[in-house]
């Protein structure tokens, strides 16, 4: 598939998952709760959730997609604007990816701290 | 008759003089169109603007008309909704005078687009037939109308922030050349369609061409096809 193509297609397939992900990530802190809603809100509380691989696998997908998301709309913003040169288009494409990837491995390394 | 006041802009080689406000008296069913001819005839003979068959079917006159890029001979003054009607050039193309822009841009990018007609097999003497119900009639019915007016490229956002931008129109153009069976220009076409500043890409699918296109061409749909069909790009080369 060309790179611009998958770009799109991308950009698109994690705007969906993020419309799904926030909604179950609102739910999930805000409302469906189990210790939140017995008046039981504690940092174990939400450890023992969030140490389970199925959470940490949604969180991490959320991360992940979010920052796609996020970065690759900025890139696209600036690819927009015609007078920014192409040069600095590609410096900032490179200091988007690599903020992703800092980003990404901050919050994933966040969950080996957990245990 | 029904007295409008007719605020045009004023300006030559991009340096705007302001707006000006001129009263004209039009009938019911008088035009935009006729307003700009009252001003240039009772008013201001150095007024300029552009029109050439006064019914649809050039594009010439296309303005930004109380900020709605349309064609100045489709638009009844009375259908407006007001006695005061704005007339400015259309966006994103420099003036040449008053509402007369250069159309040379929204050209520029057409051209890019290889716009005419690439026999696939030149030296064939077969009759090429295009069937009524054929993938071509069925993907292109209603896009085939484009007067060249460059509506669509003033309306566009895109566009407004992007000189690399290909436009709608040329899009268009692009789309109906490669759905086409019997074109052959097909990698020629898509190596500008697929770039990542200027090509398809940048549509942001706000629908303003859509919405402003006096020949009613769905050019978001246009666009989103192709962002759709480069995903597989054998699939426009295999158009048969």
């Amino acid at each position: 598939m060309p790179w611009n193509a998958l770009n799109w297609y991308l950009q698109r397939i994690t705007g969906a998952a993020l419309l799904i992900l926030l909604i179950a990530h609102f739910w999930v802190e805000h409302f469906a709760s189990e210790p939140l809603l017995h008046g039981k809100l504690t940092y174990e509380a939400i450890r023992a959730r969030i140490t389970t691989p199925l959470w940490q696998g949604i969180d991490i997908a959320f991360l992940l997609v979010a920052l796609y998301h996020g970065l690759n709309g900025l890139r696209n913003i600036v690819l927009d604007f015609s007078f920014i040169p192409r040069e600095m288009a590609r410096a900032v494409t490179a200091a988007l990816i690599g903020i992703g990837l800092v980003w990404a491995w901050w919050g994933i390394e966040a969950f080996s701290n957990l245990s | 008759m029904i007295r409008y006041q007719v605020r045009v802009a004023r300006g030559e080689q991009g340096i705007s003089r302001g707006h000006q406000t001129f009263e004209v008296e039009l009938e019911d069913r008088m035009t935009v169109l006729d307003a700009l001819f009252r001003i240039q005839r009772e008013h201001d003979p150095e007024f300029t603007f552009r029109c050439a068959c006064r019914v649809g079917m050039c594009g010439t006159c296309a303005a930004s008309i109380n900020g709605i890029p349309r064609l100045a001979c489709r638009t009844r003054a009375s259908v407006l909704g007001g006695k005061r009607i704005t007339v400015d050039p259309l966006p994103n193309l420099p003036v040449i005078r008053d509402i007369a822009v250069s159309m040379q841009p929204f050209f520029d990018q057409w051209k890019r687009v290889t716009p005419g007609f690439r026999p696939r097999a030149p030296e064939s003497t077969e009759l090429a037939t295009i069937p009524e119900g054929s993938r071509y009639m069925r993907l292109s019915k209603g896009k085939r109308d484009c007067i060249t007016c460059g509506a669509c490229f003033g309306a566009c956002g895109v566009k407004a922030a992007s000189a690399e931008y290909l436009g709608p129109a040329a899009i268009n153009r692009a789309m109906l050349r490669l759905i086409d069976p019997r074109d052959g220009a097909v990698e020629e076409r898509v190596s500008v369609l697929d770039q990542e500043r200027a090509g398809v890409w940048r549509c942001h699918t706000q629908f303003n061409c859509t919405e402003v296109c006096p020949k009613g061409i769905t050019l978001t749909e246009s666009i989103t096809w192709l962002q759709r069909s480069l995903l597989r790009k054998s699939s426009l080369r295999n158009k048969a």
